[in-house]
């Protein structure tokens, strides 16, 4: 009886190791989903406030990946309260991402704790953690396959990911992965408390080089009722960016 | 606000590199080569640069209401006012060279140094990895936010104790910087100043330090000061700084041979008469020497200095020079509760040779072995950055003496409305003491475009 009994405690753990595998597998899948060695982008951000008023931010980013190592540059644009920042993040497989800033008001290049990734990039609703989430290490979170949903008539996997970092800004994370291109259609963020505090939706999807690229994506504050709108008006993949873009030096001159 | 500076021959050159950016510089333009180009003119066909000159005009207008209110309280109006202000800027960019023109305009400025008009003007050309800049500008070196003691190229405004940015106390001056990229994470700089200028301190005004009206006083002149004409080559300045990367921790290590912001006076009689009643002014030459790091642990994002300065007064009893010191810095921000983010930094200084000093003509004679601030700042940011709380607190360790500055600013779309005051109180034998019971508030209106 004892030995049925271990037999069935092993399946059952077995099984659910199978399970929570399969979640990763589909977040990883959907995090790898395109293959570029870079991205270059231009986006333009609308953030709404709660009385419809509109802003606008206009912002280019460099993304390069290579050995595991991602390398990601954004370059604000306008308006000019905000033109000329700067931001690198390197991220690490495994490791918290190295972070740093330069403000033209400050005149150098600062780094940035990780713990400061929850603030609003910007002004916008994303936080600076949201920024790069979607390049976020897989091995940082735990995932659990919720249910099989569709979106907007769209089949779709429903994903819970906990961050192992009890540090981090959301306690958990749930995505609408769609089953048919693996692509991250919504994803719900909850603080610490396990309120929902902010929703990630995908509003159109263009082919691009043969990919399928999100090129408008909305991230709203649920109790502020606020959002903010990301539209990708260039995006070219695999464009050669010099090495020396992920650099201090840009960061400082804004020149390669 | 009358102010006492060395500053017209180093306008006039920076003058005469500005007329040289704009007749050479913005003609010879073209649009840089990577990236999008300027936003006016990326499309999606044409992602790469424009190709054509990128000329950007920008600056910030504003308008404040500065209160003195325990002046106020006493039915004196004089420092009270309203102070609209704007800044110009002419930027110019080029596939290898950009040019930046900087104009600053408000009633000081007008009244008391149309010099300083020419807030900045310098040209930057890009050869590979090697950037040479040159004209009338700010540097920023070391690590630490505000409190630093190897940021030690530009003097600074200390005329004017409403500025808060440490970027607007800095004053510009000339210099010529080459910046060679060493890979990834390293790159050395060197720089150099063809002359001097000192720290600006009030003549007049709320922000006159005790010991200048001492001096005032004393010698029964606005200006009690002769100081030597530093605008000339024996005057240069030099340094080189190493920035690296070690992992996750960022390091530096920097040279400086130069003279220190802070002067020295001649309290000699003898000295004073011979310079017409007026007191001499010394400026100290010095070597400094310092290292810095930043690293994030723990979640404390952690910034150090230390360095010494090593002055020509290496016996310690010359009262004319200061002593050599070892000077550090060290600071961190964390997010702490609820969105409050608190930094904290601290800077200070350590006297070497101490017991050396005795004669009571000596500029350091009476004064303690060890100089030490605390400033902590307490934010908290809300509805996506549109509206900011703080609390400043500045505190000089050995004299108990401090400053508080709570504030609030609010963001309308590209506009900022803020409202901040300062209060200082304490030692009056410190330096924010000597300000005791006095302070301001300011209410700001402004706008970048």
């Amino acid at each position: 009886m004892k030995k049925l009994l271990f037999i069935l405690a092993v399946l059952s753990l077995s099984a659910a190791t199978v399970f929570a595998q399969s979640a990763e597998d589909i977040v990883r899948a959907s995090r790898e989903r395109i293959k570029a060695d870079t991205v270059s982008t231009r986006s333009r951000m609308m953030i709404t406030a709660k009385d419809g008023s509109v802003t606008e931010r206009l912002l280019d980013q460099y993304t390069s990946k290579v050995s595991g190592t991602t390398k990601t540059v954004v370059v604000f644009q306008k308006p000019a309260s905000v033109a000329g920042t700067r931001f690198l993040t390197i991220s690490n497989p495994g490791k918290i991402d190295d972070r740093w800033i330069f403000l033209p008001s400050l005149g150098k290049v600062r780094r940035i704790a990780a713990g400061e990734g929850s603030g609003s990039f910007m002004g916008t609703d994303m936080s600076y953690d949201d920024i790069s989430s979607m390049d976020r290490d897989v091995s940082l979170d735990t995932y659990a396959l919720l249910k099989d949903e569709n979106l907007d008539g769209r089949p779709c996997w429903v994903i819970e990911a906990k961050p192992k970092d009890p540090g981090y800004q959301y306690s958990r994370m749930v995505g609408w992965i769609e089953k048919s291109t693996s692509i991250s259609l919504k994803m719900e963020l909850y603080d610490k408390k396990g309120v929902l505090v902010k929703v990630m939706e995908i509003q159109d999807i263009k082919d691009v080089q043969g990919k399928l690229t999100p090129v408008v994506t909305k991230m709203s504050t649920v109790q502020a009722k606020t959002s903010t709108t990301i539209y990708v008006d260039i995006i070219i993949y695999n464009d050669p960016i010099p090495a020396s873009v992920f650099t201090e030096r840009f960061l400082l001159t804004g020149r390669p | 606000m009358k102010t006492y500076n060395k500053r017209a021959p180093i306008a006039a050159l920076a003058c005469a590199i500005a007329a040289g950016i704009l007749f050479f510089g913005v003609s010879g333009l073209s649009a840089q080569e990577f990236g999008f180009g300027a936003p006016e003119t990326a499309t999606a066909i044409d992602a790469s640069g424009s190709g054509k000159p990128a000329v950007v005009v920008g600056g910030s207008l504003s308008f404040s209401l500065l209160g003195f209110p325990f002046a106020l309280a006493d039915g004196d109006f004089s420092d009270s006012t309203a102070l609209p202000e704007a800044s110009l800027s002419l930027g110019a960019s080029g596939s290898k060279v950009d040019a930046t023109i900087g104009l600053r305009l408000n009633k000081d400025i007008l009244e008391n140094r149309p010099v300083a008009l020419l807030d900045e003007a310098k040209l930057r050309v890009f050869l590979g990895g090697t950037t040479l800049e040159g004209g009338l500008m700010r540097a920023a070196w070391g690590r630490a936010d505000s409190l630093s003691v190897l940021d030690i190229i530009n003097p600074r405004d200390l005329s004017d104790l409403t500025l808060r940015d440490e970027n607007d106390r800095k004053i510009a001056v000339p210099m010529l910087r080459l910046t060679e990229s060493l890979g990834e994470r390293a790159s050395v700089e060197l720089v150099y100043l063809p002359w001097f200028e000192g720290d600006r301190i009030a003549i007049s005004g709320p922000w006159v330090p005790s010991k200048l009206a001492a001096a005032q006083a004393m010698t029964g002149q606005a200006n009690p000061f002769s100081s030597p004409d530093t605008a000339r080559l024996d005057y240069g300045q030099a340094g080189l700084r190493l920035a690296t990367g070690l992992g996750g921790i960022d390091l530096g290590l920097q040279y400086f041979y130069g003279y220190l912001t802070t002067p020295a006076y001649d309290m000699n009689p003898a000295s004073i008469a011979a310079a017409g009643g007026k007191i001499p002014v010394i400026w100290n030459r010095y070597h400094q020497l310092g290292l810095d790091a930043a690293v994030v642990l723990a979640g404390f994002n952690i910034r150090l200095e230390a360095g010494a300065n090593l002055t020509e007064d290496t016996a310690g009893n010359d009262p004319l020079v200061y002593n050599p010191a070892i000077v550090w810095a060290a600071g961190f921000d964390k997010a702490l509760f609820a969105g409050i983010d608190l930094n904290v930094q601290a800077m200070g200084k350590l006297r070497l040779l101490h017991d050396k000093i005795a004669s009571p003509l000596d500029v350091e004679y009476g004064s303690n072995v060890t100089t030490t601030q605390i400033a902590a700042l307490l934010s908290r940011s809300f509805a996506r950055d549109a509206v900011k709380i703080e609390l400043l607190g500045l505190l000089g360790a050995e004299k108990l003496d401090y400053m508080i500055e709570p504030g609030v600013t609010l963001a309308v779309g590209d506009a900022e409305i803020a409202l901040r005051g300062r209060y200082f109180g304490g030692n009056v034998e410190g330096d924010l003491g000597q300000f005791h019971d006095s302070g301001y508030v300011r209410f700001s209106v402004s706008y970048k475009f």
